[in-house]
């Protein structure tokens, strides 16, 4: 048959046309989020926003990078005071709640005791009619502060008001309650560990989970990384190991029973001892504490000697500094020991330095856990008719014992104003759907220094209401309208008091004004009879339980942010998993092994979840984070929510709910699976995340990686081995007598990065925003469980016993980026190739996924595509439109953020200039709240990164061995020798 | 020419071979429709895993983040391994003029045939992205995009193909005297027709089989170094790689050795029922299966040799990554596929070192599917417990084989012996020509094929 030229033509059309017809066409929708963009607003163009995060309440700065009006990343405040362009892994996700599957989209009212849906009329006109016809209103919410308190206030002034308490679980109150004790001022201090030569830290979880742990990472890196010496040393005791513990230079592993002996022995010391700020007071409050103390039980042998170092230290340093807290070592006598505590920071000078008093800490407006419960009750008791809740997640925090969902439910009505579906809004009678506090007008003012103001970034994501308007709104529909209209003017004007320029406070995301001189500490003895007795422990059987905090999970707030569950906990290396800990001796005699299912619970209810046996932890205890089993993520995280074993126990004098302290049955109930990241933490014999002792780094003298291993030189400084170099030694180019392939030519640049892990806390930050950046797609608990994760980075955990410090170290391992990367020559199709630029890129189009490149990775950091992950909607409005969604089949990897490195690249080529340093910064770098990862270019020699480079802690992972030649360099961490304990 | 009366050859007649030989083309009967339709369910098995892999996604498999590669590279190298004692029966020791191969070189160079075949999907059915398999070709493209020819996959398609093509044209010259016997008894028709042209007009005289005898040593001497280099080179897959347990300069030898060892296991699997089921038990004899079973345990002696080496090596070289993966695999994860490994290869085939054992059918047969076990686990071992246990200890892991996975397996093995079965009804599974010649001259009463 002969075709012409035409005919082919045609029929070519016909099949193009057909084929088109056949697929689904892509679905018509508006590619913008507006139809006319404003001026100011490029397609292509991030737009940046500053605001608050309020994912927990240290206030920390961020910055909102937006795409086409669409939020995609949160990024900390450079100039923000609390974490200055650092954030969390809860921070990174923060933005999840916003996209988050579980938000409340349409207003609920319980009908038949189910919760419909209705129009928001509808549910308006009911809560102003409940309003215009209850006789007491009583208001629940978060921390809050600035216009919405005086918001609150006038609309209680309008209405039969009861009160409006402020909850935060761990809230802190019996700090105030010490401080109100001690020195008259009834308010959390703002603790301050810059400067200070030597912290003792008794549970308080500072690095991780503990008040601002973005903000105490940093300065304590910055004391305590090894920089030629080191100011600082810290020594952690607790009933757990968790990341402070880890990060510490001595752990002590303290039973929650000797929690209080512990404070005596060390308050005897310090009292006992001559100290500068001795007045007669201080002795006489010293005294009272150790008389309250008395009944405290005696300390074991290895607490004792273990204190004895302690107190030895507390006594020789300059700059001391004691914390004690958190939800681990919380009991009923939190207010004695916070009190002791502070006695012992007043005795040893920290108190008004380190610990300042009379900033107005946002923490000191919380209400302490028995008045929540007695607000409820009384809600319940039908004294409140009408419970606002907004912000607080009563029904998931409180103890199980309160059974507050049943209080709820007694109440006459409940109001919940909720952004997520969490347990208390499913206990409502009325569920009302807000703002995220993205979308939000907002102010946080975390003490008179730090007054953040929050500013919506986008649309509402869902048809929901900023909380303070509607308030606003149900007061005029009631009939009794407030002072202003619209909240957002409520801000406007409240900030145009404070500032000149409200424009130029909302770029800077709040004022920070130098806070008011710190209040002089002068401890009072006039209240001392306030304090209680000790309380001692009941003897009653089973194990203790700990309930600590984790900077993923927190409380379980962020429970709807899939990254944080994706993120492994860098200790356990579990993910999707709230284990079961235990020790080893209690698991043997329980027949447990890690995996089994355990059983821990009380006559009330219980908690069945994977056992995990871990080396550091009290011996008759168990461990159960906060925040599993929350109703946002239930069905995949399958663990209970540890604050369902509390019974009611309380500070007597405080009101805190005690954390610490309960105890709970154990049975293993079956065999079960962990899902765990990790192969093995033992590093078998291999020189990979490696350490050295402070006595040598301080003498200087380094050891070489040769290519036997790692080795110190010999009195000469000579090594055995052949010195494996490092990237300032080499020369592009040239061809060393070892290698037969020349290496990589860079003409210009040539990225690497620095990791200090020295400063590594393990807190999982970067790669929660790796996640966010870099549209890594959540593959969810089964995936992980068959070992798939998509990380591009992991916190490698090793356990180093046979060494003399540093048992547990994290190691962050990303692409390495090698010279050599064993992965470009095995590609059979170039997908995997060097770029001029030293970067180790992937070209996703190009792969055919024979996966061969992952094989040869010494790194294991390749990440294969096993199946097309979904993206829910509206969560693929986070994806980064500069980032390749991968589809299934490819590899990908860490870039390096490539898209940021050709951004500035770009920029700096259109305005005729080099790149300079510091203005490209990867997501991980970004984030480190330690600012242990350092993004340059080897070929620079002035820039930070390859001054750090050149640090001879220095050494490459691996490539004493495979002779890769990373573009990964890092730095030793620096353990403390010598002194035992 | 009394040494040309090969004692390995009967002594009957040129008719008695044609009718015995070509009696096996006859109409099938239950047993073999029987066995058709077993490989048929076996095909449709794999056929369904492979498109519910290839709509799923790679998830459908067992593998994970340090082992990419599991049962499929697994099962490809067994079956190239397979596809190796064709060529070497068939070309090596024809070469080396060793008389025993005539009776049996037939069949094993079809299963080289499929078994090429059957190997060279698994590239393919492994690819995260099959639609774009062609990206590995070297075609010139548009964009001047070429593969990376310093990977060793590149090789791999070069060898292989270079192989199979020089295998099946060296299968097919063989077959033409063959055909055309079958031609000259085949009724007319399209079958008839079909012989015709694939005969290329044989007609048996001497300038005809002058050339003939040419081109098969020609294709002989081009497909020994093909022997030994398809293996090495799939070999190069892991030994080029810096995986513990792969990089190692032995693996090239080691790879051929066993590839010849389970080569010839597969023959003797599928000619022992064979010899039985056509009735030619005269023709293939106990000397061939037992000059196969000496063979195999030469071959078998090697390859324990090279596992020895392997852990020597590993050993004396004090290197921690290799000590690690050399003692995993005895005592870790995958102790028991390590451990069948090494009875099934090096233990079991020592018992041919008995005349008994090897001169008997049922034990020979036993042992040979021993050892096509044993070499199926070797590759997995090789493959799986190298990537399961690499340097960073953190990213060890545990692969487990999927059904989707068991499922393409059963498909390959069908999908051979469906070939194989198709082959032997329709051409002559021994070579008619051959065994005719290696009779000398034929007794009196001789006809002529």
């Amino acid at each position: 048959m002969l075709v012409g030229r035409r005919d082919f033509l045609k029929s070519l059309g016909i099949l193009g046309v057909g084929s088109m017809v056949a697929c689904n066409g892509a679905p018509l929708e508006k590619l913008y989020a507006y139809l006319t963009p404003p001026k100011d607003i490029v397609p292509g163009i991030p737009a940046f926003y500053a605001t608050v995060c309020r994912a927990c309440p240290a206030g920390c700065g961020v910055i909102v990078k937006t795409r086409e009006a669409r939020p995609i990343k949160l990024e900390g405040n450079p100039s923000h005071p609390v974490n200055r362009g650092a954030l969390c892994a809860r921070g990174q996700a923060f933005i999840q709640g916003l996209y988050s599957p579980s938000r409340v989209t349409e207003p609920l009212i319980r009908k038949d005791g189910v919760l419909t849906a209705v129009s928001w009329e509808r549910a308006m006109a009911a809560l102003a009619e409940l309003l215009a016809n209850s006789p007491s209103i009583g208001l629940l919410t978060g921390l809050e502060s600035g216009t919405f308190l005086d918001l609150a206030t006038e609309f209680g002034s309008k209405f039969p008001f009861a009160s409006h308490l402020m909850y935060e679980p761990a809230g802190m109150t019996s700090i105030a309650k010490a401080s109100s004790i001690l020195l008259n001022r009834a308010e959390v201090p703002r603790f301050d560990p810059a400067g200070a030569d030597y912290i003792v830290s008794i549970g308080a979880d500072f690095l991780d989970a503990w008040l601002s742990p973005v903000e105490f990472t940093r300065k304590w890196a910055d004391a305590h990384a090894f920089n030629g010496d080191r100011t600082l040393e810290v020594d952690y005791l607790g009933p757990r190991r968790n990341l402070t513990a880890t990060s510490a230079d001595r752990f002590h592993v303290l039973p929650q029973s000797e929690v209080g002996s512990a404070i005596r022995y060390l308050l005897a010391d310090v009292t006992g001892f001559p100290a500068a700020q001795q007045t007669p007071e201080t002795m006489v409050v010293g005294q009272v504490i150790l008389e309250r103390l008395a009944a405290a039980p005696e300390l074991s042998e290895r607490t004792a000697l273990f204190l004895a170092g302690v107190s030895r230290r507390l006594l020789a340093a300059r700059n001391p500094l004691i914390l004690f807290g958190g939800p681990d070592v919380l009991t009923q006598n939190a207010t004695l020991l916070h009190a002791a505590t502070l006695a012992m920071n007043i005795r040893l000078g920290a108190a008004g330095r380190a610990i300042r008093f009379g900033e107005q800490y946002a923490w000191s407006r919380l209400a302490a856990e028995s008045r929540i419960l007695d607000m409820i009750n009384s809600a319940a008791s039908g004294q409140i008719d009408t419970l606002i809740v907004w912000g607080a997640n009563p029904v998931a925090t409180l103890p199980g014992e309160a059974a507050v969902a049943k209080r709820l439910e007694e109440a006459k009505s409940v109001v919940v104003l909720a952004a997520e579906m969490d347990e208390t809004a499913a206990a409502a009678d009325i569920v009302l759907p807000v703002h995220h506090p993205l979308e939000c007008w907002g102010d946080y003012d975390l003490t008179d220094g730090i007054q953040g103001i929050l500013q919506p970034v986008r649309q509402p994501v869902c048809r929901s209401m900023h909380p303070a308007d509607l308030l606003i709104e149900a007061a005029s529909r009631a009939g009794r309208p407030l002072r202003h209209r619209e909240y957002k003017k409520c801000i406007l004007d409240h900030w145009a008091d404070r500032t000149d320029s409200l424009n130029r406070t909302l770029i800077a995301g709040g004022r920070f004004p130098d806070p008011p001189p710190p209040y002089p500490v002068f401890p009072l003895t006039a209240n001392l009879d306030q304090l209680p007795l000790y309380a001692p422990e009941p003897a009653t059987s089973g194990a203790l339980l700990i309930a600590p905090f984790s900077s993923l999970l927190y409380d379980g707030r962020s429970a709807g942010a899939s990254w944080l569950h994706e993120t492994p906990d860098s200790l356990n290396q579990t993910a999707w998993e709230a284990p079961i800990e235990l020790g080893n001796t209690l698991a043997e005699s329980l027949g447990v092994r890690t995996g089994d299912r355990v059983t821990i619970g009380n006559a009330g209810s219980s908690v069945t979840a994977p056992a995990l046996i871990v080396d550091d932890i009290a011996p008759e205890a168990v461990a159960l984070r906060f925040g599993g089993g929350r109703l946002a993520h239930r069905d995949s995280v399958p663990s209970g929510n540890v604050a369902s074993l509390f019974g009611l126990r309380f500070d007597p004098v405080s009101g805190e709910l005690a954390t610490a302290g309960h105890r709970v049955s154990i049975a293993r109930s079956g065999p079960g699976e962990l899902v765990s990241v990790m192969g093995s933490p033992f590093s078998d014999g291999r020189a990979l995340c490696l350490a050295m002792p402070l006595s040598k780094a301080r003498e200087g003298a380094f050891p070489k990686m040769t290519r036997h291993g790692e080795e110190y030189p010999d009195a000469h400084g000579h090594v055995h081995g052949p010195v494996v170099p490092m990237p300032h030694e080499e020369k592009g180019g040239e061809r060393p007598a070892d290698n037969i392939v020349p290496l990589q030519e860079h003409p210009q640049h040539r990225w690497g990065l620095v990791i200090d892990l020295d400063r590594c806390t393990g807190c999982g930050a970067c790669v929660t925003a790796c996640y966010a950046e870099n549209n890594i797609p959540v593959v969810g608990r089964e995936e992980i469980a068959r070992g798939r994760e998509l990380s591009w980075i992991r916190i490698e955990k090793h356990i180093l016993k046979s060494e003399p410090g540093a048992h547990v170290r994290f190691l962050p391992v990303m692409c390495q980026h090698c010279d050599q990367a064993p992965c470009e020559t095995v590609c059979p199709v170039f997908a995997s190739y060097h770029t001029p630029d030293g970067l180790n890129a992937q070209v996703y189009n190009r792969c055919i996924g024979t996966r061969y490149c992952a094989n040869n990775c010494p790194y294991k950091v390749r990440r294969f595509n096993y199946f097309d992950y979904p993206r829910v909607s509206p969560g693929n409005e986070q994806l980064n439109p500069d980032v390749t969604v991968r589809s299934r089949g490819v590899m990908e990897k860490c870039s390096f953020c490539v898209q940021r490195i050709r951004e500035a690249t770009n920029r700096a080529k259109f305005e005729r200039r080099g790149v300079r340093d510091g203005e490209i910064v990867p997501a991980c770098v970004q984030t480190c709240p330690a600012g242990a990862l350092a993004f340059g270019d080897f070929l620079q020699p002035d820039w930070r990164m390859t001054a750090l480079a050149r640090d001879p802690r220095g050494y490459r992972l691996l490539d004493y061995y495979t002779n890769t030649r990373p573009g990964v360099v890092y730095l030793r961490k620096v353990f403390l020798d010598g002194e035992a304990t | 020419m009394t040494e040309r009366v090969k004692p390995d050859i009967g002594a009957f007649s040129y008719r008695e071979v044609d009718r015995d030989i070509l009696a096996t083309l006859g109409r099938p009967g239950k047993l073999y429709m029987a066995l058709l339709a077993v490989c048929l369910l076996c095909v449709a098995i794999g056929a369904v895993s492979w498109v519910y892999l290839v709509l799923k996604g790679m998830g459908v498999t067992g593998l994970n983040n340090p082992v990419g590669w599991g049962l499929l590279i697994t099962t490809f190298v067994f079956w190239v391994g397979i596809g190796h004692a064709g060529t070497l029966i068939s070309a090596i020791l024809y070469l080396l003029r060793v008389s025993w191969r005539t009776a049996i070189f037939r069949a094993a160079e079809a299963s080289t045939i499929f078994a090429v075949a059957t190997a060279g999907l698994f590239p393919l059915i492994h690819l995260g992205r099959l639609w774009v398999m062609y990206y590995i070709m070297p075609y010139p493209s548009g964009r001047e995009l070429w593969p990376n020819f310093r990977s060793p996959l590149v090789w791999d398609v070069l060898a292989i193909s270079t192989y199979l093509t020089v295998s099946a044209v060296f299968f097919f010259v063989g077959l033409v005297p063959d055909i055309a016997a079958v031609r000259d008894r085949t009724p007319p028709g399209i079958r008839k027709t079909l012989l015709k042209f694939l005969s290329l007009g044989w007609m048996g005289s001497g300038r005809q089989w002058k050339h003939y005898m040419a081109a098969y040593v020609f294709f002989a001497g081009l497909a020994t170094p093909l022997v030994i280099s398809v293996h090495s080179v799939v070999s190069w897959d892991f030994a080029m790689s810096i995986v513990p347990g792969w990089h190692t300069t032995i693996f090239a030898p080691y790879f051929v050795a066993g590839a010849i060892l389970s080569g010839l296991a597969m023959v003797l699997t599928i000619v022992i029922p064979l010899r039985k089921a056509f009735r030619v038990e005269h023709i293939i004899r106990m000397y061939h299966l037992e000059s196969m079973a000496k063979l195999l345990l030469f071959t078998s002696l090697i390859v324990g040799y090279a596992y020895g080496v392997e852990f020597f090596t590993a050993w004396y070289s004090g290197n921690v990554f290799e000590k690690a993966i050399f003692t995993y695999r005895p005592t870790g994860d995958y102790a028991l596929p390590f451990w069948t490994m090494v009875i099934c290869n090096t233990i079991v085939p020592l018992l041919f070192f008995i005349r008994k054992i090897r001169t008997n059918l049922i034990t020979l047969f036993i042992i040979s599917i021993l050892v096509n076990i044993g070499m199926w686990f070797e590759r997995y071992n090789i493959i799986v417990t190298s990537l399961s246990h690499e340097f960073l200890p953190h990213s060890w892991g545990v692969y487990r084989i999927s059904l989707t996975e068991y499922g393409i397996l059963i498909g390959s093995f069908g999908w051979f012996f469906l070939l194989f079965l198709s082959f032997i009804k329709i051409l002559p599974a021994i070579s008619v020509a051959e065994v005719k010649e290696s009779m000398g001259f034929p007794p009196r009463k001789g006809g002529h094929a």
